[in-house]
């Protein structure tokens, strides 16, 4: 009886500790997700500036780009070439986050920038499009750094109250 | 894809749907008419009708459907592919060219900037017109137009609506292909207004032949410059020369040896000939006008402006 109370302590404290790890890493990928993002808009705001390119083309070249947003925008470009679809970009957008994974490791906030950005897309000329691009950019490199200087405390955080909650329970339990 | 389908592309919402559920002939379809809160018109086949909710043509106004402004917002977000900024230049000019080479007339409000037509919003108005080209437009005027297997330098005049582009696009057609009077030449053709070859993401929508460059949107003068020095063509084709700099443009590809076919707004011969520029450099002239009977009549004249041949 007592061998099974142990083994299933240690279970609880590694399942713990291990949720714990996953979410440090979920913090690390949320970094590597803005970063391809951020990657993404430069090449949106090259396309529109130099070569005056439409969002349907952008979104199909970051696809064939191989960037971790690569299926969103696949997704947007197909949708867009769409000659039967009588949404407009907004819709498309909104509906391309509800359906891939990438947009959900964002945090709230930046969900709610990045459809903001979606819905704006490719509705006003030139110029006021770049500064609305770079806008953007700007608020994700904001994000970036905030996260990049905080990530090792943030990690470390998220694996210690794992394995803490681990503790926590096992001592409830016995 | 067909004619119908490259129309409801960009025709959303009831429009849309109104026009691929129409039992007509979609070849003889000419013009698409929205405007907010006034019946939907198309042209078809010379004349005019209102689309009916039930899907049918009538002449009856109170049948027709009625455009919202829903209908024109939407159709002019799928003609500009969600990309308004991307077709900044085609809105200065009023028009936006689709695939097929159907060409989208709009008007709205113009934003004025330093006396010129910054960019144009509240767009309205939306007229699609339904390209139709005319192989074989030009066998009546090619003979004319050849010494040899060289091409004489040319220009066709004509007032607006009377089809010099339509010729244009058929001499070069012609000559890119080859034809029974000379053998396939290389054709560069400067397409400012996207009117000559209608280039939709850079792939000509008309046939404007096998041998043929394009420079599509380009100004003319510096078009004619860079297709002498990057594609060597033989003969240069361009829409709608009349600055002193498009004539020294095309000057200098007389003189780097390509033959040039131009076309003018105009009437008559005399007109032209006050312009000592214009009237020394072409070999032949071709007048297109309509006589006093409204039938179109076409004349070629040489270099001393003798005419040589034509008729209705």
């Amino acid at each position: 009886m007592a061998e099974i109370k142990l083994i299933g302590m240690a279970l609880i404290m590694v399942s713990a500790g291990a949720i714990g790890c996953i979410f440090g890493e979920r913090a690390k990928r949320e970094i590597k997700i803005l970063l391809s993002l951020s990657r993404c808009l430069m090449m949106f705001e090259s396309e529109i500036r130099y070569c005056g390119t439409t969002v349907n083309e952008i979104c199909a070249r970051i696809c064939a780009g191989g960037e971790m947003w690569s299926d969103f925008f696949g997704y947007i470009s197909d949708e867009l070439a769409d000659n039967n679809s009588n949404t407009d970009i907004g819709m498309i957008w909104e509906k391309g986050m509800k359906l891939f994974d990438i947009s959900k490791g964002l945090s709230i906030e930046d969900k709610e920038e990045f459809l903001r950005f979606g819905r704006e897309l490719g509705s006003s000329d030139r110029e006021s499009e770049l500064g609305r691009i770079n806008m953007y950019n700007d608020y994700i490199k904001g994000r970036l750094s905030y996260l990049e200087k905080n990530i090792n405390e943030r990690v470390r955080l998220c694996r210690l109250l794992g394995v803490t909650a681990g503790v926590f329970i096992t001592i409830l339990m016995v | 894809m067909d004619k119908l389908d490259e129309i409801c592309r960009i025709l959303r919402d009831m429009p849309g749907d109104l026009i691929r559920g129409l039992d007509i002939n979609f070849t003889l379809l000419q013009e698409v008419r929205l405007r907010p809160f006034r019946p939907l018109i198309i042209k078809y086949n010379g004349k005019e009708y209102f689309v009916s909710v039930r899907k049918k043509l009538t002449e009856d106004i109170n049948d027709a459907y009625i455009v919202t402004g829903n209908d024109i917002r939407n159709t002019f977000l799928a003609l500009s592919e969600f990309s308004t900024y991307a077709f900044e230049e085609e809105m200065r000019q009023g028009y936006i060219t689709i695939a097929g080479g159907h060409r989208v007339g709009i008007a709205g409000k113009a934003v004025i900037e330093n006396a010129k037509i910054k960019n144009m919003k509240y767009i309205s108005f939306i007229n699609i017109r339904v390209a139709g080209e005319r192989h074989g437009c030009a066998d009546r005027v090619l003979p004319y137009l050849f010494d040899g297997n060289n091409m004489f330098h040319t220009l066709i005049i004509s007032p607006p609506g009377a089809g010099k582009t339509t010729l244009l696009r058929d001499i070069v057609r012609q000559v890119s292909n080859g034809c029974a009077l000379v053998c396939g030449k290389n054709v560069g053709v400067v397409d400012e207004r996207s009117e000559i070859a209608a280039c939709y993401h850079g792939i000509p929508q008309n046939d404007v032949g096998i041998r043929t460059d394009v420079i599509d949107g380009c100004p003319k003068a510096e078009g004619m410059m860079m297709l002498v020095r990057s594609m060597s063509p033989d003969v240069i084709a361009v829409d709608e020369i009349g600055t002193a700099k498009d004539m020294e443009a095309v000057s200098y590809a007389m003189t780097c040896g390509c033959s040039v076919i131009a076309t003018l707004h105009g009437n008559e011969i005399k007109n032209i000939r006050n312009n000592k520029n214009i009237i020394s450099v072409f070999g032949r002239y071709v007048i297109l006008k309509f006589n006093e009977y409204g039938k179109r009549q076409i004349l070629i004249y040489d270099q001393r402006g003798v005419q040589m041949g034509g008729g209705d």
